[in-house]
């Protein structure tokens, strides 16, 4: 085998591999230049994920089947089913967003390869092979183990089909379900392909990604309250709209259910996994003989934008300096592909954070009618903490992904003592105001709602909340942002999430807890504002503290790290 | 007056350049060349503060610039080697972002900006993401960028790299009107036919070492030889090209 690999073969062989081994070199989360392993802990993370679910209902089912009748099993295995599908579908629609730049052939492979002598249908032969093994792996990791394992797990006295048709039921209907999303995924890009222009494709196409990364993270949360017993029981029809309920209603087939329910669901399986596989396919067709003009037809703009952010809000910053950084860094997040991707995934959690909380609040039986209305001002009170504590810390985190890092030696020639100090505030003020005030002015209306004039209170302590969170995160902050080499992290992953759930118990539920009494008692206002005056002030002490004296960290343009997959040589 | 005084960087223990000393004064173009690796960038580098020199030192006005280094780069306006910009930005904010660095004034820098990108035909792609750019056209936004401020040393790094020849053209003559206007321009390049069109002096380096410094009649006085080229070929020790050439093909016909 490894001698294999290292011969050079066909063509599109060659590209296959290629193809293959781009698609672990993210983007998103590595260099640009760097080629991270991500291939084995992508694999590891979507095995692990897909094995919890047996394990997870293993100890349910021990007593399910202790119970004197069957009629609650066979309930819970059709519930866990789709619940399963669910899951796959999530896990699968993310695998799919990060690799949604990669579905088709991009510009940079047809400048690349377009001059080799490689045929048309051979670069798209071998993206389509490298799709196809991809896939098959992230498939084959996410379902495999737990579709044999789930129908033995959840095996007992009152199961009376054969395990074999169970395992083969589940089989088929996560593999088609899986299957299912990622051709929509290339399905949905294809069309959009084949529809936009070029200049629109671009961003059309990334607002989706987000859209749909945000639509996961944002379900997420709503997945320990689903399915209920009544969509189930009551034969919903808003299952319909639901696909992997689609294939759930394929495995139920399977399994010997016949009613027009289930029917009508497998049916909607059985037309939607042909359709979304001949809708790629032609979307792969009209690409493949579009691609010379769709690669080179120029996406530039030339006309002034309609809409300069980073111009209005730099003018915060008095000085010149000021302004050149605050500018720069609104535009980069603007831009910036892997940025964005960052901060909306980061801040992403914390909108699904908030659904959760919201969710809980609805569908939980933990709170009485009576004590509803305390608990729903405790969460709209929260909710601008939770969003800006979430916003803050993606941004902070994305300040340190460099972009063109090689152009750093602009800000590099032009550093000066003089104006360092005004350009960190010009950095403080940008993050105080995209991480800070557009999560406050986003909630504002429904706390004036919720609090009638006392919103305005709140609203105000909160404003300073956000404002000693700010001076928090920033307190050791020394670089422009975008503009350094990531250096490795000075703590553990597990170290800085238990951090991080510290920070955001005591700044968004404590603090949204003490707001709260604060805004209809002095004493707790007054102890919170001298607290929180005390916090600021020790912040903003030791985050000026030899501000400015030291000079900008610019960590040198670190060598491209390669690391191979072994893939190619020994 | 600028003046390296035996300018040194080592690279873990291994020269980038030794004792690199030379002048250049108002209204000077002086060549700055030598083959590649011979220490043309580090010099450069250490001179726009890029990287910290291990000993010696520079001056200007007779000032060591290390005691106000930001001070010393305002008066100077810099085009590097590698055409390495913010592509996701447009010429225009590009322009915009190097001119509040440099502090210049938001009207003042507006008009700077807008002429700079009509002067040097960019003007129509003002609102373009650079990624867009041919490698000439982010060329000339470096040049727009390092004359923005009206700096007194211009340091060109390769400058003509990219540039079609009206632009070269173009670029030559601007070199000398900055000069005749009494600002000092070191001047890096391998193309040594402009180099010997345009400079008054040059200095050869060599393997980290200044191996010449005079003027070019000076230089092919000097060595009876009847062109820069031929200078440089002797003292930078060129191996026989016509013998590497053949050597390339056969390497190149291998079955």
């Amino acid at each position: 085998m490894k001698t294999w690999l290292e011969q050079t073969h066909t063509p599109v062989l060659e590209l296959t591999r290629h193809f293959f081994l781009g698609l672990f070199r993210s983007e998103s989360f590595a260099g640009e230049d760097s080629f991270s392993p991500l291939f084995v802990q992508i694999l590891g993370l979507l095995i692990a994920a897909s094995w919890y679910i047996p394990v997870q209902v293993f100890g349910r089912y021990v007593r399910i089947n202790a119970l004197p009748d069957g009629y609650l099993y066979h309930l819970a295995y059709s519930m866990d089913t789709l619940w399963m599908l669910l899951v796959m579908s999530i896990l699968m629609g993310l695998v799919g967003v990060f690799q949604w730049p990669s579905l088709f052939p991009s510009q940079r492979d047809h400048l690349v390869l377009s001059p080799l002598p490689l045929t048309r249908a051979q670069i798209f032969g071998g993206k389509i092979c490298a799709l196809f093994l991809f896939f098959a792996m992230c498939i084959a990791a996410i379902t495999l183990l737990s579709s044999i394992a789930f129908p033995m797990v959840s095996y007992g006295r009152w199961e009376t089909r054969p395990y074999l048709l169970r395992a083969a039921a589940l089989l088929v209907g996560t593999n088609s379900c899986v299957v299912f999303m990622v051709l929509a995924a290339i399905a949905l890009q294809g069309v959009m392909l084949a529809v936009l222009p070029v200049r629109w494709f671009r961003a059309t196409s990334f607002s989706i990604q987000i859209a749909i990364l945000l639509l996961i993270l944002c379900a997420a949360p709503v997945l320990p309250y689903f399915p209920t017993r009544e969509l189930i029981e009551g034969r919903s029809h808003w299952l319909a709209l639901l696909p992997p309920a689609w294939f759930w209603g394929l495995n139920e087939e399977i399994l010997g259910a016949s009613n027009d329910f289930i029917g009508g669901l497998a049916l909607r399986a059985k037309v939607a996994l042909p359709a979304s596989f001949l809708l790629a396919s032609t979307t792969y067709l009209i690409s493949y003989f579009r691609y010379t003009r769709q690669a080179m037809e120029s996406p530039s703009q030339q006309r002034r934008p309609v809409l300069a952010p980073a111009e209005w809000l730099s003018r915060v910053s008095p000085a010149p300096q000021a302004r050149a950084v605050s500018s720069f860094l609104i535009n980069t997040l603007l831009r910036g592909r892997r940025q964005k991707l960052i901060f909306f995934l980061i801040a992403g959690v914390g909108l699904a954070l908030i659904i959760e909380n919201s969710m809980y609040l609805v569908l939980s039986d933990i709170y009485r009618p009576r004590e509803l209305p305390g608990a729903v001002r405790s969460a709209v009170l929260s909710l601008p903490l939770t969003l800006s504590f979430f916003t803050m810390v993606a941004l902070r985190r994305v300040f340190r992904i460099p972009a063109d890092l090689p152009a750093n030696w602009v800000f590099r020639f032009l550093e000066s003592r003089a104006t360092r100090p005004a350009q960190l505030n010009a950095i403080l003020a940008t993050f105080l105001i995209l991480g800070g005030l557009v999560p406050l002015a986003f909630s504002t209306p429904v706390e004036c709602v919720v609090f009638g004039a006392k919103a305005l209170v709140a609203i105000g302590l909160q404003a300073v909340f956000i404002l000693t969170l700010g001076q928090y995160l920033m307190i050791d902050w020394r670089s422009i942002p975008f503009t350094f080499a990531e250096s490795a992290p000075s703590r553990q992953l597990v170290h800085s999430l238990t951090l991080h759930l510290v920070e955001l118990a005591l700044y968004s539920f404590v603090g949204a807890a003490w707001i709260e009494s604060a805004i209809n008692k002095w004493i707790p206002l007054v102890a919170l504002l001298v607290t929180v005056a005390l916090i600021l002030a020790f912040c903003t002490r030791r985050r000026t503290e030899e501000w400015g004296n030291e000079p900008f960290d610019f960590a040198e343009t670190p060598a491209p790290l390669i690391e191979s997959l072994r893939l190619f040589h020994s | 007056m600028l003046e390296l005084k035996a300018l040194t960087k080592l690279y873990r223990g291994a020269p980038g350049v030794r004792n690199v000393s030379l002048q250049l004064s108002p209204g000077e173009i002086l060549g700055y060349i030598g083959p590649n690796g011979s220490g043309k960038s580090t010099t450069i580098k250490m001179l726009t503060g890029l990287i910290d020199p291990t000993s010696g030192q520079i001056l200007f006005r007779g000032q060591d610039v290390t005691k106000d280094f930001a001070g010393f780069k305002r008066r100077v306006g810099y085009i590097p080697e590698e055409p390495h910009l913010y592509t996701h930005l447009s010429g225009l904010e590009y322009l915009t972002l190097v001119g509040r660095l440099r502090g210049l004034e938001a009207r003042l820098l507006a008009r700077k900006a807008d002429a700079f990108l009509s002067l040097l035909d960019l003007y129509e792609s003002r609102f373009s993401a650079m990624t867009s750019y041919s490698k000439g056209m982010r060329q000339r936004i470096l040049i727009a960028a390092a004359l923005l401020a009206d700096p007194e040393v211009i340091i060109l790094d390769e400058p003509f790299s990219g540039l079609d020849v009206n632009a070269a053209m173009l670029f030559r003559r601007l070199l000398m009107e900055l000069a005749r206007g009494g600002r000092m321009v070191l001047f890096s390049s391998h193309v040594l036919e402009v180099v010997e069109k345009l400079c008054s002096q040059v200095v050869i380096l060599y393997r980290g070492d200044v191996v010449a410094q005079d003027s070019i009649a000076g230089l092919r006085a000097l060595l009876a030889l009847p062109s820069l080229v031929e200078v440089f070929a002797q003292l930078t020790r060129q191996q026989d090209q016509d013998v590497r050439a053949r050597e390339i093909v056969e390497v190149m016909a291998a079955r």
